[in-house]
């Protein structure tokens, strides 16, 4: 407990100093899908649309089966403030008028980015957001952000 | 109009739905999603001539704050049959038109998701008369402390009873949406019953690149109220043996007459800049007025603060009603006409609004808010409830404080 209290102010200090240094010194991050998806890349709107629950169609058709990261993880704020363009609570003011309009359920949170990565090795029509130095041969990178 | 047996059917038939979504979906994870939201709040103004309500309720803010207005709190499931299959249910407890805060079933649909692109829902849901219908009571969901009353207060049904058509596509990098719906609905209003019934209507909306979401939307129904004071009015009209006296009290009756309400939206949700508009009609063929409700909205965030400015009309195009009943005939053609002048002048509610407002994202989930409201009531009660001899001429103030949640 300690010891992840101690990780996650660490990691608010390291995102706050890559906002004071203009993101020179966050990680990249990769919006990952399943090597058996066609898509080659996908656009920065695309994946928001499917994060803002705009959509749940991926570029081929298929439902998106879309997995978020834990709210606390330094890569998830990264994810939502460079390709959606929106803060945190932006987002989930969002996801609150389709969950309460009864139009869609916000993706699946999983605690860390090996457990995206096994969901999105595991499922064709899965998309997720990792670090760009955890990405691996059991996903594919669509987007890369800096 | 649904009746009472029907419903519980339905209802244990959604349960039964939610049942078989555990059974058959062990294998799959979450087949079921729980989330609620919630409001505390606290209102207080500079009059004790009137209280402040949300319209339909019966006890509110005056110069003693009041906690009653905005606080509620909403709690929905979602159970997963399959891909295809779901039901959602949500509860919502607040003070409601019968002054009392017994919590309501405000949802409970099944819903077929056919295709990506179109989902068919059979039970309660959300009557989308509004660019915010389904969620106005959600505060988190919203910039303001809650939806502009000039607006939102016109219509006092949430939900209805039926089933509706969702269908949504793509063209290019604009998302259209359209919704056609028909049912029925039974609501309070300040303790009186209202039922909607053999409602129809439409909602499309476009959401083009850049922020920008356009909507717009038209119901119509038949309007019944169930007025005691109002029923016998009705029929001592109807009793006097002329023509004119009978056509007012056919002008008065709310049974069964044609309603409907209109409106236009535009949202814009664009880097740090954020504004919503809405433009609306209410149409009856009874005593409960034409009216024409608009709000503006700009806010601006910085980063976990949105300072807002609102400003709201609501405005009485037609009583409905032509009082024609003669004076100097007889001491009861008077009361009578004197009667109807009452009736007339409760359902004036002129007003308009300027409302300053900031919020704070607080927490992860939790917003708060201050608001305050600088509304004129232009001669008449406006939407403020019980209000007393002098009331109308004033300006009144109006602070609100509210922290909402979501979970």
């Amino acid at each position: 407990m300690t010891s992840k209290n101690a990780m996650n102010k660490k990691s608010v200090l390291a995102l706050a100093l890559g906002m004071v240094l203009a993101g020179g010194a966050a990680a990249q991050v990769a919006v990952v899908v399943n090597p058996k998806n066609p898509a080659a890349s996908m656009t920065a709107d695309q994946v928001s649309n499917i994060f803002l629950g705009k959509s749940n169609t991926l570029p081929s058709g298929a439902t998106a089966a879309a997995v978020d990261q834990a709210e606390s993880a330094a890569v998830r704020e990264q994810f939502y403030s460079k390709v959606t363009g929106k803060q945190s609570a932006q987002v989930k003011a969002a996801w609150s008028r389709l969950v309460f309009s009864g139009k869609a359920t916000p993706p699946k949170e999983l605690a860390s980015s090996a457990e995206v990565k096994k969901f999105v090795a595991a499922n064709p029509d899965a998309i997720g957001y990792i670090e760009k130095s955890a990405v691996d041969g059991s996903v594919k990178a669509v987007l890369t952000v800096d | 109009m649904m009746s009472l047996p029907l419903f519980v059917g339905r209802t244990t038939a959604l349960a039964a739905a939610l049942c078989c979504g555990v059974a058959q979906a062990q294998s799959e994870e979450s087949a079921f999603s729980f989330s609620g939201f919630g409001t505390v709040g606290l209102v207080g103004t500079n009059t004790d001539k009137a209280r402040y309500v949300i319209p339909g309720q019966l006890r509110g803010g005056d110069k003693s704050w009041s906690g009653e207005v905005d606080t509620k709190l909403g709690l929905q499931v979602t159970g997963r049959l399959n891909p295809m299959f779901s039901a959602t249910a949500q509860l919502l407890t607040k003070q409601n038109s019968e002054g009392n805060w017994t919590p309501e079933l405000e949802w409970a649909f099944a819903k077929a998701q056919v295709n990506p692109a179109l989902a068919l829902r059979l039970g309660r849901m959300g009557a989308p008369f509004f660019a915010v219908s389904d969620f106005r009571d959600v505060g988190y969901a919203n910039t303001w402390l809650r939806p502009p009353i000039d607006v939102y207060g016109q219509v006092p049904v949430s939900h209805f009873d039926g089933a509706d058509a969702l269908y949504q596509t793509s063209l290019g990098s604009t998302t259209l949406s359209a919704q056609v719906f028909g049912g029925a609905s039974t609501a309070h209003f300040e303790s009186t019953k209202l039922k909607l019934k053999r409602i129809v209507g439409v909602n499309a909306t476009a959401e083009f690149d850049g922020g920008v979401t356009l909507r717009v939307g038209h119901a119509q129904g038949k309007i019944h109220l169930y007025s005691d004071t109002l029923g016998a009015l009705v029929a001592g009209l109807r009793a006097v043996p002329l023509p004119a006296v009978v056509g007012v009290g056919n002008e008065l009756a709310a049974d069964g007459k044609d309603a409907s309400f209109t409106g236009i939206g535009l949202a814009v949700d664009r880097g740090q800049w954020l504004a919503n508009f809405e433009y609306t009609k209410r149409r009856t063929d009874a005593y409960v007025p034409d009216t024409t409700g608009w709000y503006g909205t700009v806010g601006l965030r910085y980063g976990k603060f949105t300072p807002y400015l609102t400003v709201s009309r609501l405005k009485v195009d037609s009583s409905n009603v032509n009082n024609v009943v003669p004076v100097g005939l007889s001491p009861q053609l008077t009361a009578l006409k004197g009667l109807v002048d009452q009736a007339v002048e409760g359902q004036r509610t002129e007003q308009s609004s300027t409302g300053l407002g900031l919020r704070w994202d607080a927490w992860r989930n939790i917003a708060v808010k201050a608001q305050y409201d600088r509304i004129n009531p232009k001669g008449s009660g406006g939407l403020f409830a019980r209000t007393q001899a002098g009331f109308g001429q004033d300006r009144v103030n109006v602070y609100s404080l509210a922290v909402d949640f979501v979970f």
